[in-house]
């Protein structure tokens, strides 16, 4: 693809990307070489940006010149990635948390970087988000300030966004690493899990330590409400997951506290997180709330999502997924929409769905239920939920805030959308 | 909200308060005593918060730390204590260990997750900082402790740093915060830190000699329950630089019965206790010079709680248990 070719030489150039007429010569290269890229999205964007005259953003370094390849990719219509114009900051970030997480126990050393090695960083979809929250947040400071001030102050504030999301992985793989010693994993990222690898107490060890690393560097930012929405969000990973391993026959029927508790393991950390985000940037208290609720939204209709592919798989019919929850007993939004509809599946539930035949009436009934379906909708209710939040946000003239916001958006899509 | 809900979490908690019924209350004791000797007033209150540093709300911070830093310790047991799969089939009744196991992991992350609430709710970086140090310097004073090279287990260097780590780094860091949220200076904060950090020290190193010798001054009357573990101490450290043929037997595990008389053999004929001691009476001393050096105060309270820091440093190294 041609036009990869000429992001890849672009970014190799960067260091002297200045001036107007570099950028004419690649957006040109860029219009001719035009991709066919097969839309996988329901809709196509429909707003299209003009070109940017001529401006030298040497000032604002690597970040905004990326911005400035993709916006000019964009004038063709072409849907952004939102996890390619962060590429390069997810490397920066992926390099940090590598540092950040070194200890002088070599044991230990090896337990901590398990998962921050090069490949098995995840899909980094947290840290995707919180950037782009970042920079749509980013309201327009007046291009007349002194090129060092601009760039210390901006570098500094996208430092600390940086830092939460660090931060934020941190915990997520703390939680990680206990949550495989409490649920026996085998694997994870498509390794070995670490408790099988290095075994349970060293896991659980490495997971405090993880914590720790995270309390540092989070006290580092010198801001105790974001100090305060971060605890809060470790006790509720917590919450989720001793909700998850003691709960009644009653509760685990009640699709208000799976509600609650999948609010609590997945969109709690995303939403704390995306809200720090603001909170730095010096947001006031409503646009804080608005990046809460676009990250509790999106978390929730994340995970409403996996509920289901956990049964579809990377097909649409049910028992090509993993199964992996149903078969740990775990009861999720699609079987308890199908016990709405068949009470009659609510005894099979009861039994714990620790007989595979059990498991396949479940399935049965599942099938002939609007179990899936309804699942996918509220997912979608909260996408929709998301995408308001966005679009409630300040209005601003800046180019770059307009294409995170829009990354932000499609986000929400590819949540929906997504095969695995 | 979460403990009413879930009753295994409440009954984690109550082994939780158990520990602290059984527990000497030596940290919290500790700790409350520094708030007290550092109760000053401080000419320019660099904290912001002016008006919440009266001394009652002040008084009530500190003691967030003093069940901070016990949430943590707590935490940090429940976690040490998680067996390795091998271990857990061993067990009889599996089942009952792999619960106890995944108990042990949830209620130490819940008291963890506390702990950081907690802290948050203080609206001081540095102390979450100090007390995350803490955190991870359990973790670090375990692991050393779990995967010693034969090198290191005979080396007293790592030995004190494991130590530090264990046990020290707690007492030490929350003294330098119960200094910092009293609005001390750096320097004072630094004493502060010094007097936990060789209070550790020198309680540890009597807690060696102690299960060596128990009640009574004489040896192998102790519960020898670190030698059982293959874990070497102060003692034997010093022995085996008397005895370099020690060495050998440290070196062997003490899996044999045998091993473990000869070890306690060496030991009873070299200074290894006495030496102990006597490491143990220096940080006393290093402790008792960081409480003199502090401010000057014509308060009484202040004085009387300088004088009990001064005499818990000479309890720890008189107690015979």
């Amino acid at each position: 693809m041609s036009w990869r070719w000429a992001l890849r030489s672009l970014r190799s150039s960067r260091a002297r990307f200045h001036g107007r007429s570099h950028e004419l010569f690649f957006s040109t290269a860029l219009c001719s070489a035009r991709s066919s890229r097969i839309s996988i999205y329901p809709e196509n964007p429909t707003k299209v940006i003009s070109c940017r005259e001529g401006r030298c953003w040497g000032a604002r370094g690597l970040h905004d010149v990326r911005y400035q390849l993709d916006l000019d990719r964009s004038s063709e219509e072409e849907p952004v990635d939102p996890f390619s114009l962060v590429a390069d900051e997810l490397s920066l970030i992926a390099d940090r948390l590598r540092s950040m997480v070194i200890a002088e126990v070599p044991k230990l050393a090896s337990a901590a970087e398990y998962f921050f090695k090069m490949g098995v960083e995840g899909k980094r979809f947290r840290p995707t988000v919180l950037l782009h929250m970042a920079s749509a947040l980013n309201m327009p400071i007046p291009w007349s300030a002194t090129d060092n001030l601009f760039g210390s102050l901006s570098g500094d504030l996208r430092t600390r966004q940086q830092r939460i999301a660090e931060i934020t992985e941190m915990i997520h793989v703390a939680s990680l690493l206990h949550d495989d010693v409490l649920d026996d994993a085998d694997t994870r990222r498509g390794i070995g899990s670490l408790n099988i690898v290095m075994g349970n107490k060293l896991s659980v060890l490495a997971g405090d330590f993880l914590l720790s690393r995270a309390c540092i560097a989070l006290s580092s930012l010198g801001n105790t409400e974001v100090v305060s929405l971060m605890a809060t969000a470790v006790e509720h990973l917590v919450n989720g997951e001793t909700m998850q391993m003691t709960t009644s026959a009653e509760k685990r029927c009640s699709m208000e506290y799976y509600l609650q508790k999948t609010f609590y393991k997945t969109a709690s950390l995303i939403s704390n997180s995306c809200k720090c985000v603001a909170i730095l940037a010096g947001q006031t208290a409503e646009v804080s709330m608005l990046a809460y609720n676009y990250g509790q939204n999106l978390g929730l209709a994340y995970q409403l999502i996996d509920d289901v592919l956990d049964f579809t798989g990377t097909s649409s019919s049910l028992g090509k997924g993993s199964l992996s929850d149903i078969r740990h007993g775990i009861v999720t939004a699609p079987i308890l929409f199908a016990i709405e509809e068949y009470p009659q599946l609510r005894k099979i539930v009861d039994r714990g769905l620790k007989e595979p035949a059990d498991i396949d009436i479940a399935l049965d009934y599942l099938e002939k239920s609007q179990g899936i379906k309804k699942t996918k909708e509220l997912a979608a209710v909260h996408a929709d939920h998301a995408i308001k939040a966005i679009d409630a946000f300040p209005e601003s003239d800046n180019e770059n805030v307009h294409i995170s916001r829009r990354a932000l958006v499609d986000l929400t899509h590819r949540v929906l959308t997504r095969t695995k | 909200m979460v403990v009413a809900e879930v009753p295994k979490l409440a009954s984690a908690a109550e082994y939780f308060f158990k520990m602290g019924v059984e527990g000497k209350r030596f940290r919290p004791t500790v700790l409350l005593l520094m708030a007290s000797a550092l109760n000053m007033p401080i000419p320019q209150s660099a904290a912001d918060e002016v008006f919440d540093n009266l001394s009652r709300d002040l008084r009530s911070r500190q003691q967030s730390i003093a069940e901070i830093t016990e949430m943590i310790h707590v935490a940090s047991l429940l976690h040490d204590d998680v067996l390795d799969d091998a271990e857990t089939r061993r067990g009889i009744g599996s089942l009952n260990f792999v619960m106890g196991n995944k108990l042990a992991v949830l209620a130490g992350d819940f008291l963890l997750s506390r702990a950081c609430v907690a802290l948050a709710s203080l609206k001081n970086t540095e102390v979450v900082s100090l007390l995350a140090t803490v955190v991870e310097h359990l973790v670090t004073g375990e692991t050393m402790q779990m995967a010693t090279t034969s090198e290191q287990r005979c080396s007293m260097e790592y030995y004190l740093q494991k130590t530090y780590y264990k046990t020290a780094s707690l007492i030490s860091n929350s003294c330098k915060a119960v200094a910092l949220l009293a609005g001390q200076t750096a320097e004072v904060s630094m004493l502060a830190y010094n007097y936990g950090r060789n209070l550790g020290l020198a309680y540890q190193l009597i807690d060696d000699v102690l299960d060596f010798t128990g009640t009574s001054s004489s040896l192998g009357k102790g519960s020898l329950s670190d030698i059982h573990h293959g874990i070497v101490t102060a003692p034997i450290l010093f022995a085996m630089e008397e005895y370099p043929q020690l060495r050998e037997v440290v070196d062997r595990g003490f899996d044999d019965p045998t091993d473990v008389d000869v070890a306690l053999d060496y030991l009873g004929k070299s200074r290894g206790i006495e030496r102990t001691r006597e490491l143990a009476a220096e940080h006393a001393k290093h402790a008792i010079e960081a409480i003199n050096t502090l401010p000057e105060s014509d308060d009484e309270d202040v004085q009387i709680s300088r004088r009990a820091l001064v005499d818990l440093t000479q309890r720890v190294l008189t107690r015979s248990k």
